[in-house]
């Protein structure tokens, strides 16, 4: 009888949805995912669910949990407090989680204030986070500073594989990922100090019981095993589950089918109006390079005699000057140290030694941490763009439609996002050549990546350059164009001109594969040089580069030249103008167009 | 869902190519980099943060497990754990925050403890010398030091 009470319960709880027997809050809550008429959750593991059949049936889950949860001396509901908060909500199962000792010494640990989500930028030397990366802070209320919340991160448990199996594993879900918690400043150390990324930190706006909801979610997942998709079911696309589960009307996860890019998930949070504030807390370097570009030049020279010739000479400068110089040459010590590039006595004497003297100094500005805002990535350009434009390719005159599902290209517009770095995949050319009348495939750029990072006194970062897709190539025996995989691997060193200008050198080793090609293909090498300016609404891209290959049909020199200016962060106006000359055929071709992210 | 199954064998392919010209780091990142916490071992974070913090660096807390880190990743414990945790896994923060006399780790230190910030920065900053007395300066000693001081 009580069970025929609760099933009447449960179909008043379920108005709208139709083929559905349990409520749209329950499936969200477990993670439970729709395809036609199935469900399966997002978790795999048997220990998450309460019934054997549990990631497949959430009508079994929620007929056990309330049975379960109902029973005197039960503990599963310590195990599943989302679940039993929600059921008591909605007045099916009775009693407290007072008596959950570790359920209760976690929520005191944490003594969570509200929860934040943070964004890392992205980070051009580790292939896997070149697109930044998001987890959440659990603010706390304890006094002091945010340096006792804690970082909740979801992330693929992959040991400590690496190369090709990693790269597999990694996009076709061969490693399972988990909820992990750690101590804020150990985030603030790995991303800030050890990685050198901005962290972004959003509060979102969750209303009480949401966030008591959202507490006892993670502290679900803490057993859940959830299979890890490099470019999908990724952790943005966790973090979104859990939002969805703790705020059941929010709709996020529909709009990321193909693939889940960190940055455009905060952008749909945000879209839900679920971010209040925010805050930035730059890398160590990017406090560094900003700390060094404000001091005069009497305090440069003696923050390079410091770091380079070990020689601590402070006597031309003011007191307040002094402070500086010490505090930013300690931080260099201790990022000289990560790096690997100090052995520990050396480091410590000379941390020692810095300290030693600014403590004897009294100055109450905190020069370092001055650098108070930055680009918000928020705002920074939509990840798909389509641009149209007109051209001539020796004297042909050509229309051309590009598609590009993702991300950033050196032209676009790069406010919130990392200078000099580009990410882009899948870009589709078709053109309309006017001569012969027909839509051709001009260029299908799969993936290509670039970093051009300058060189200054304190960093020396390393450029670099990959392209690959399939290019136009000139065949001499039909004397046309034909398509030809293209590989390139460019690696050199960019050197900072102004703040907004470099120029780059680097070596480039390639490959080609084609019908079109002399002995269907070549391999390569190519020197190149170019030049970058980037600044707010303007940027220019120009390089030249000889190149070296088996067969004379590639060899030869390209020139390169391009402008684009943004009229808004999505929408640029751009030039091209490129020749490639060989000893068979010149090519010149030059294209206006404009440019839309979306 | 054809086209991410492409995009992936595309991008697989190229990784394979690419990979060895880049340093796999597996500490953190989203994606094919991004490595669990390990959180419930503890032994990676304090592995980690001793990368980071070593200077005057301390690892007998670690080894005796009178570290403040604790095996489920959180922060936990009384006043005296907590600003060990702290100072341990901040050093390099902490000891240039006492040398000028303000900062994060004093604010939190100080809220811990419950006193004022600005006076135990001041304090922090005139002892200096007492607090740091070499460069092998160990974190359960400071933090006795800095309670101390507090309470001073």
């Amino acid at each position: 009888m009580k069970r025929f009470f609760i099933y009447l319960c449960l179909i008043t709880l379920i108005p709208n949805i139709a083929n559905s027997t349990t409520p749209i809050e329950w499936q969200k809550l477990l993670h439970y995912e729709k395809n036609d008429k199935n469900y399966t959750s997002l978790v795999e593991n048997n220990e998450y669910f309460l019934t054997p059949n549990g990631r497949y049936s959430p009508l079994d889950e929620l007929n056990e949990a309330i049975n379960q949860f109902n029973t005197p001396n039960n503990t599963k509901k310590c195990d599943f407090p989302a679940r039993f908060i929600y059921l008591k909500q909605k007045g099916l199962v009775k009693g407290n989680l007072n008596n959950c000792k570790d359920y209760q010494q976690y929520l005191n640990d944490l003594q969570a204030k509200s929860i934040t989500m943070l964004f890392t930028n992205a980070y051009m030397s580790n292939p896997s986070s070149l697109f930044g990366h998001t987890l959440f802070r659990i603010d706390t209320k304890r006094k002091g500073s945010q340096l006792l919340a804690h970082g909740a991160n979801f992330g693929a448990d992959t040991g400590d594989e690496t190369g090709v199996l990693y790269a597999i594993k990694g996009l076709y879900g061969g490693y399972y990922g988990t909820f992990g918690i750690k101590p804020y400043y150990d985030v603030i150390n790995l991303y800030n100090n050890i990685e050198n990324r901005d962290i972004w930190e959003y509060e979102l706006d969750l209303t009480k019981t949401e966030q008591e909801l959202f507490l006892a979610l993670m502290w679900e997942l803490k057993q859940a095993k959830i299979r890890y998709y490099f470019f999908t079911k990724n952790c943005s696309y966790i973090l979104l589950s859990m939002l969805e589960a703790t705020r059941p009307t929010l709709n996020l996860k529909d709009k990321f089918t193909t693939h889940v890019i960190p940055l455009s998930t905060l952008k749909a949070v945000n879209n839900e109006k679920l971010i209040k504030n925010t805050n930035y807390r730059p890398s160590r370097q990017s406090k560094l390079n900003h700390r060094y570009n404000q001091m005069n030049t009497a305090q440069k020279k003696a923050l390079v005699d410091i770091i380079k010739n070990n020689n601590i000479n402070l006597t031309p400068l003011k007191d307040s000057e002094k402070s500086d110089v010490l505090e930013t040459a300690y931080q260099y010590i201790q990022y000289q140290y990560v790096e690997g590039n100090l052995e520990l006595k050396n480091y410590r004497k000379k941390s020692f030694d810095l300290l030693k003297q600014r403590s004897q100094i009294n100055d109450n500005n905190l020069y370092f941490e001055d650098l108070k805002t930055g680009q918000n990535p928020l705002f920074s350009h939509k990840e798909h763009s389509i641009s149209f434009s007109i051209g001539s390719k020796n004297g042909n005159f050509f229309q051309e439609i590009a598609l590009k599902p993702a991300y950033n290209d050196l032209l676009e517009n790069s406010y919130g996002l990392l200078d000099g770095a580009e990410i882009n995949v899948l870009e589709t050319k078709i053109r309309h050549l006017d001569n012969d009348d027909k839509y051709t495939l001009s260029e299908l750029n799969i993936l290509s990546i670039k970093s051009l990072n300058g060189k200054n006194v304190m960093f020396s970062p390393f450029s670099y350059d990959i392209n690959f897709g399939l290019k136009e190539v000139f065949n001499p025996k039909t004397n046309k164009d034909t398509l030809a995989l293209k590989l390139e691997t460019g690696v050199g060193e960019a050197y900072n001109l102004t703040k907004n200008a470099l120029i780059y050198v680097m070596t480039v080793p390639n490959a080609s594969y084609g019908g079109g090609l002399k002995e269907n293909g070549y391999i390569g090498f190519a020197l190149k040089g170019g030049f970058y300016y980037n600044k707010s609404k303007f940027r220019l891209h120009s390089y030249i580069q000889k190149n070296y290959t088996t067969t004379h049909q590639t060899k030869g020199e390209t020139y390169s030249l391009e402008a684009s200016y943004s009229i808004n962060n999505n929408l640029n106006l751009y030039a091209k103008h490129q020749t490639f000359n060989t000893d068979f055929h010149d090519n010149k071709e030059t294209l206006f167009g404009i440019k839309l992210n979306f | 869902m054809k086209k991410s199954l492409l995009l992936s064998t595309v991008l697989g392919a190229v990784m394979m190519i690419s990979t060895p010209s880049f340093a796999i780091d597996s500490t953190g990142g989203c994606g094919l980099g991004s490595m669990a916490w390990k959180g419930h071992s503890g032994i990676i974070p304090q592995v980690l943060a001793m990368t980071t913090n070593s200077m005057f660096l301390n690892t007998v807390g670690v080894t005796l497990g009178t570290s403040g880190c604790d095996p489920n990743g959180r922060v936990t414990g009384g006043t005296g754990k907590l600003v060990l945790a702290v100072i341990e896994n901040n050093m390099e923060q902490f000891a240039m925050d006492a040398s000028r006399g303000q900062g994060e780790t004093i604010e939190t230190i100080a809220g811990i403890l419950n006193v004022d910030s600005k006076d135990l920065g001041l304090k922090a900053q005139q002892s200096f010398a007492y607090l740091f007395v070499d460069e092998n300066v160990e974190a359960v000693d400071l933090t006795l030091k800095i309670i101390e001081l507090a309470n001073a």
